[in-house]
């Protein structure tokens, strides 16, 4: 049976230019949305990407625990 | 808790410098307690409770002492354990301020220690945010006034021989009258705790014990991973209603509200004592 992906709800939005790839978000997440890329960003860190972006709540704990202020959750404009 | 918290991803760039980055190390709790102070003094500027144009922050010497240094508010950086003076001295000249000082355990607990206690005694409003990370996180890890017993740092390579200082307590004794504790792992805690601590009139004082990763991390508790840290302060916070029932607390870190209190400030009993010596001439 073939999986189909529903559409997310809420986009993750990660800076890089501000991100220093500390992973907290990644542990924080309740519903494990953020894995860690192979990005690099502007302090030379792995920055995490939102992998998982349908299983996103919008509870925004990541961005409550993000010491660096680069997380900001949207709200998806196709489902509004 | 009934009070709602906004949390927004775009009310912290409004009170930061603009293209701010900040010195932490990455996953350091100053940035984490920097946003929580933005988060609560927005929710009481669009509540209209305070003009945030009347708050200056105050920062010492230390990773902590940056914190006031990315706010798009009057701030101030100055001398080594010297915030609290300064503080005490914003205040007295323009008491409508509501003068917010952020400093480390060096800064408020060890070469400021005098000026925090004479501070408390006066009962003076000026806010103190104490960001304790156990040791000296700037200069390399070494031993600080509230770095735990029988601890390995840098400075005392075969345990730690003096017993750590108890910031509350010490808060409470001088004659405080806000004092709080948190941890970084209770970040809306500590939001609710800043919300009350802005609006307090009075000395207050909150202490946050935050992650030091790179020196109280790999050194002390052997967790490199921030995250991993916040679920150790997680597991071993208390809360102060349980702590008095249960007593002995050793090794644990007792959070909450410990008091609030009016007393007549400094300030206020200043300034009427001008105004009655001006009258009389």
């Amino acid at each position: 049976m073939q999986v189909v992906k529903s559409t997310p709800r809420y986009r993750v939005i990660i800076d890089d230019f501000l991100c220093k790839g500390c992973k907290i978000c990644i542990d924080k997440c309740p519903y494990k949305v953020l894995e860690l890329s192979d990005k690099v960003g502007d302090y030379g860190a792995l920055v995490p990407g939102a992998v998982h972006e349908e299983k996103c709540t919008g509870c925004k704990v990541c961005v409550i625990f993000c010491p660096d202020f680069a997380i900001a959750i949207e709200k998806s404009e196709e489902r509004a | 808790m009934s009070e709602t918290i906004s949390v927004s991803s775009k009310i912290p760039h409004k009170y930061l410098r603009r293209e701010v980055k900040t010195i932490f190390c990455p996953g350091c709790g100053d940035g984490m307690v920097l946003e929580h102070f933005i988060r609560a003094l927005d929710d009481l500027a669009t509540a209209g409770t305070v003009n945030p144009k009347k708050v200056v922050v105050v920062g010492g010497i230390g990773c902590s002492g940056w914190i006031p240094t990315y706010l798009k508010l009057d701030a101030l950086h100055t001398l080594h354990g010297r915030a609290v003076a300064v503080a005490t001295g914003i205040k007295l000249a323009n008491p409508d301020l509501n003068v917010i000082v952020f400093g480390g355990d060096g800064d408020n607990l060890s070469i400021g220690g005098n000026h925090f206690i004479h501070a408390a005694r006066r009962n003076i409003d000026v806010k103190v945010v104490m960001i304790n990370n156990s040791l000296y996180g700037m200069t390399g890890g070494q031993v600080s006034p509230t770095t735990p017993l029988k601890t390995i740092t840098h400075t005392t390579p075969y345990g730690n021989m003096e017993s750590p200082f108890d910031g509350c307590k010490l808060a409470e004794a001088a004659g405080a009258t806000f004092i709080a504790r948190w941890t970084t792992a209770h970040p809306y805690q500590i939001i609710s705790t800043l919300k009350k601590m802005i609006i307090h009139k009075g000395f207050s004082y909150v202490e946050i014990i935050s992650q030091c990763p790179i020196y109280f991390g790999r050194y002390v508790v052997g967790m490199e991973n921030p995250s991993e840290i916040l679920n150790y302060f997680a597991k071993n916070s208390i809360s102060v209603q349980e702590a008095r029932t249960k007593g002995d607390v050793q090794g644990k870190f007792v959070v909450g509200e410990f008091q609030d209190i009016q007393k007549p400030t400094f300030e206020s009993l200043v300034h009427k004592e001008i105004q009655e010596v001006a009258s009389k001439r």
